[in-house]
């Protein structure tokens, strides 16, 4: 049964939500959180203190779900990663600026990985399909297909729906595009750009957990 | 320092947080070569009236400008871009002016900003 102690302010757009009726964030660290059913941010981007404060009076069956998606989390990294090995990340994106920043990005922050690089939509997707990449980064506006196509076809093929996929646009701006992509898409994250390296990294890490030198020295630390 | 109004000095410290001069070197000189290819574009699209070509080429250029930094020249192009969303518009020669010239705007920046 819901009570108050359930309802959550999104730290966004205000909206008040039931955290336990709402979708879970898919960030890595160790506040994973409902999402704002309105604009589909999660309560991790609240203040430190606003997020201890809403989880020491939450209710014992939210703190259950809190402990079964943190669960299913660290499974899903597990199982894509069994052996402990590199992570693959797929971009696709017709601006071929953008593959050298994002390289760059990732190679200064020590990524552990692999990064694929496609140049058009119907490449990409044929490089998803026959990779199956952990995190797919894709520009909404592609020639080809568009990049919200593939991460509906990549979220609705069993091969691929277990990866990510993160949208990133300069031109669909806005929390309606926002939350087109992540509902009728289906995509994991929204981007506008221009992406900064910080939220590269950021969403990066929460989308596939720790694969930057800082985040595996963090986990150590936390460890 | 460089004007504010074409280039954001902001993006170029980012982009030079992020690698040696080199980096920021190959990244502006991608940028110079994309922009002249995406300018042909916008040409033949201009030339067949293809709305749909001319509207996506400025799009591309507006994306790839301000991922450098280039936001005088990315204004123009969302400018020209939203100004086809119309389904009745037709790209015209004022608009490629437009674009041209402030690529050459931002070009001549970043020629005086890129490392040597």
């Amino acid at each position: 049964m819901t009570t108050v102690k359930d309802l959550f302010r999104c730290p966004h757009c205000a909206a008040l939500n039931n955290a336990l009726e709402a979708d879970w964030c898919l960030c890595t660290g160790s506040e994973q959180s409902p999402v704002c059913n309105r604009c589909r941010h999660c309560l991790c981007e609240a203040r430190t203190e606003v997020r201890a404060e809403f989880w020491q009076f939450a209710s014992r069956e939210l703190i259950e779900r809190r402990r079964k998606e943190r669960q299913a989390r660290r499974l899903f990294i597990a199982s894509r990663r069994p052996d402990g090995g590199h992570p693959v990340i797929l971009l696709i994106d017709d601006d071929i600026v953008i593959h050298s920043i994002v390289d760059r990005v990732l190679t200064s922050g020590g990524f552990s990985g692999t990064l694929l690089h496609a140049y058009d939509g119907v490449t990409g997707l044929q490089t998803a399909e026959r990779v199956a990449p952990e995190l797919v980064l894709t520009d909404a506006l592609l020639p080809a297909l568009d990049g919200r196509d593939i991460a509906r076809r990549l979220k609705s093929d069993p091969a691929t729906a277990g990866g990510r996929v993160v949208v990133m646009t300069a031109l669909y701006k806005g929390v309606k595009y926002r939350n087109e992509a992540l509902g009728k898409y289906c995509a994991d994250e929204f981007l506008e750009k221009p992406v900064t390296a910080r939220q590269l990294r950021k969403v990066v890490s929460d989308m596939i957990g720790p694969v930057f030198a800082a985040d595996r020295d963090l986990t150590s630390v936390a460890s | 320092m460089s004007d504010v109004f074409i280039l954001n000095s902001e993006t170029i410290e980012h982009l030079r947080a992020l690698g040696d001069d080199d980096f920021v070197r190959e990244i502006f000189e991608a940028w110079e070569a994309q922009g002249a290819l995406l300018l042909a574009g916008l040409h033949a699209a201009l030339l067949s009236g293809d709305r749909v070509a001319f509207r996506r080429g400025a799009h591309a250029l507006a994306g790839s400008s301000l991922n450098v930094g280039a936001s005088g020249i990315a204004d123009v192009c969302r400018f020209v871009e939203a100004a086809l969303g119309d389904e009745a518009a037709v790209p015209d020669p004022t608009q490629l002016g437009a674009i041209e010239r402030e690529f050459s705007r931002a070009a001549a920046e970043i020629q005086r900003t890129k490392p040597n």
